[in-house]
């Protein structure tokens, strides 16, 4: 073995420090992001036939926990779904605000309210006037919500387009990046996959298979979405149900449609096919059978001219949107029934009558203002039940992130002291050299 | 296990952002005064506030009836005396004509003092309150109810009572209709009276004056259950106005703050976000560079 020999293996050394020393500070550069996996030094000893050359640095190797990774994209899905479906729903909340005076109750109160007052003053202008004044902003209110309500419908469907070209273009990313690994592994790359899965897993339900090779299948609903070779891209579709317009998530090559049950786009649709109308209908039964129960009684009525059978609201309410006052009692109020058909005018019985509604169960849940409490109060406990469900959803990721991050994540104490201990062995390969230098000289001069 | 700095970082990040959140709900508390505000707050709680109010609004529309029955109880009382009082003087101004001494002028001019208090009690049965008929049963104000001609009166109201809620159940009625008083036989009894005394027909006004006793009583009777309404009417509003103030504790429990429980509340959460805070920043600071 030759002295020149010697003086290879410190150099080799002095690399192998070098690119370990890289590694660390790339390491210590990634510290903060979250997407990066811990890269570790493999230090190897290079052979050569019968003597050792030294050491040598295989490529850096990305450390992985695939368990919590896999349990992250799993439950990732629950938590974009909840997370989403809360958003939308105090969206919903707020709409109802009951803190303030003009809330649906008591605005039904008041017009019960005046139709009390007409009852104890039969004769008056002043009573008709005031009772349909209540029953206008009964139906603005109606109108209002209703309003309201349409607004955030329509808002959903931008929205879901917007996630489902924002899912396309990962699934497009995963479709380039699979080819990449498919020629030559990169660790930067599956760095960015990680976080494109991360996210993806968020908004939709998925299913992922990783080959060997480092490339992975991304399934939904048992539908491949994309691989190497295959690329799914999703579109949402508005089809007509029954008269209602609802979104359906297909294929957009195959048109069929993928049953989402899970993410962020999960929620939208749920909401925007069934939370909504479901709302929707709650309200239209309380404003139709208010509608109907005041109409039956007042045809039964009769006003000071012995005008009778006129509907109070109009005869054809479907619901809240077209919640309004007969045209005819809009035009003149004085048409407003009092009193029974030949009554005398201080005979207020039948406005009694009407008032009286607000004591008689109308509805299965009692009274129209027990009605609307029930209806509230189930859209406070699903909300509530929401904002549960993503709290503790978060911290079951947060459990697994850290999981995951015991065994990826960077530890500065952990880098640092690989430093010190990189830093000295590269310190004694230099050594090695300059000792080596003074052998050969030493070994010079005795020529 | 390896304690790495995402982890560190994530945890550290989430409580603090928990005490936050803590904070920031007590401080709106605090703000707004109210423990609920809105259905997710409380469901249970929000329906149960919910439903005081509206129970509490229902029962101060009663209130509002009521009181307003009062005003017209009370005029309608106040207005039966007047004519039982009336009543009364006529047959006791009666009773001076069966003296055996009283002469057939003295008769006639009682006649003429009865016919003039027959006016009276007419006028007074005629009385409005807030523009409205008091006696004309729901004949409000198409017609007046009692018309006097000559000694025969003849009542155009009709018999229906009128109605006021006074709670969910009660439906209680506020008027004596006309046809009541014209049943006591107090306007014939006086014609009776007033003919005899204009005949000088002692035997027919001594037979008279005991109807007109009869009639007295009847009216008395009116008079008596009428007034025991308001008696009636005074306790129920008592009730009333004692549930509603009952209501408004209920309410006020279930929804508003404790402003003492808040503040306190708040102090002790701002003491742990400040040592959750400082101890972060130690820890944050601590890592084997400052000992290399």
């Amino acid at each position: 073995m030759s002295i020149s020999s010697i003086l290879e293996i410190g150099k080799r050394s002095l690399l192998a420090y070098q690119s370990a020393v890289r590694t660390t500070s790339d390491n210590i550069s990634n510290a903060n992001n979250e997407y990066y996996r811990r890269r570790r030094v493999s230090f190897d000893q290079l052979n050569g036939g019968y003597s050792r050359l030294g050491l040598s640095v295989n490529d850096a190797v990305r450390l992985r926990q695939r368990f919590a990774e896999y349990q992250i994209y799993s439950e990732n899905q629950f938590l974009g779904k909840y997370q989403n479906a809360q958003r939308l729903l105090s969206q919903v909340e707020v709409v109802f605000n009951e803190g303030s005076e003009a809330g649906l109750s008591q605005v039904i109160s008041d017009f019960f309210g005046a139709w009390n007052d007409l009852a104890k003053d039969p004769e008056s202008d002043y009573a008709r006037n005031l009772v349909l004044d209540k029953a206008m902003v009964l139906s603005d209110t109606f109108s209002r919500i209703d309003g309201d309500l349409q607004n955030i419908k329509d808002q959903i469907v931008p929205e879901t387009n917007m996630a489902v070209d924002d899912i396309n273009q990962k699934l497009q990313l995963i479709h380039k990046i699979n080819q990449q690994i498919r020629k030559q592994p990169n660790p930067d790359l599956l760095d960015q996959r990680d976080r494109i899965l991360d996210e993806l897993s968020k908004q939709l339900n998925i299913q992922i298979k990783e080959k060997d090779s480092g490339e992975i299948n991304v399934y939904s609903d048992g539908i491949l979405l994309v691989s190497h070779d295959v690329m799914n891209e999703l579109e949402a579709v508005q089809v007509n149900e029954n008269g209602n317009t609802k979104i359906k998530i297909q294929i957009k090559k195959s048109g069929y449609a993928l049953n989402i049950n899970n993410g962020e786009l999960a929620a939208l649709v749920e909401f925007y096919n069934e939370s909504l109308p479901e709302y929707k209908e709650k309200l239209d039964s309380l404003a139709r059978n208010l509608a109907e129960k005041v109409n039956e009684i007042h045809r039964q009525g009769e006003n000071l001219d012995g005008s009778s059978g006129f509907d109070f609201f109009a005869s054809d309410i479907t619901g809240i949107s077209d919640f309004r006052v007969n045209q005819v009692i809009v035009e003149n109020a004085s048409l407003i029934a009092s009193k029974p058909i030949g009554g005398a005018e201080g005979d207020g019985s039948i406005a009694q009558q009407i008032s009286d509604l607000q004591f008689a169960s109308i509805f299965n849940e009692g009274t129209a203002n027990e009605y609307y409490q029930t209806f509230l109060t189930g859209l406070g406990n699903r909300l509530q039940e929401t904002e549960f469900l993503g709290n503790s959803q978060e911290m079951i990721i947060q459990q697994l992130k850290n999981q995951r991050d015991s065994v990826t994540g960077v530890s500065m104490d952990e880098e640092m002291t690989h430093m010190v201990q990189y830093q000295q062995a590269y310190e004694a390969a230099a050594k090695v050299i300059t000792t080596v230098d003074e052998m050969m000289a030493t070994v010079m001069q005795m020529v | 296990m390896r304690i790495t700095q995402s982890m560190f970082l994530r945890n550290t990040m989430q409580r603090l952002f928990n005490s936050r959140k803590i904070l920031l709900d007590t401080q709106d508390r605090i703000a707004t005064q109210k423990k609920i505000k809105q259905p997710s707050d409380n469901p249970v709680g929000f329906s149960r506030v919910q439903r005081l109010h509206e129970s509490l609004r229902q029962n101060e529309v009663f209130l509002k009836n009521i009181e307003e029955s009062e005003g017209w109880l009370e005029n309608s009382s106040n207005l039966l005396e007047q004519v039982y009082q009336t009543i009364v003087d006529a047959r006791i101004e009666a009773t001076k004509g069966t003296d055996a001494v009283t002469t057939t002028e003295l008769r006639a001019s009682l006649a003429e003092q009865l016919r003039g208090i027959m006016d009276e009690i007419v006028a007074t049965l005629n009385s409005t309150y807030l523009g409205k008929n008091v006696f004309g049963g729901t004949i409000t104000k198409s017609a007046t109810p009692f018309e006097l001609n000559d000694l025969d009166v003849t009542y155009h109201g009709d018999d229906q009572f009128i109605k006021r809620r006074i709670s969910k159940q009660v439906n209680i009625s506020i008027n004596v209709p006309g046809n009541q008083i014209m049943d006591t036989g107090i306007f014939d009894t006086l014609k009776e009276t007033i003919t005899a005394l204009e005949n000088d027909d002692v035997d027919a006004l001594k037979a008279a004056i005991e109807n007109m006793r009869q009639s007295e009583k009847k009216f008395l009777n009116i008079n008596t259950v009428y007034g025991s309404k308001i008696d009636n009417l005074q306790l129920i509003k008592n009730r009333v106005t004692r549930t509603n103030e009952n209501f408004q504790k209920f309410i006020s429990q279930e929804e508003d703050a404790v402003l003492e429980e808040e503040v306190i509340k708040l102090k002790s959460e701002e003491i742990a976000y400040q040592a959750a805070l400082q101890s972060t920043s130690q820890i944050m600071e601590l890592n084997l560079m400052n000992y290399l």
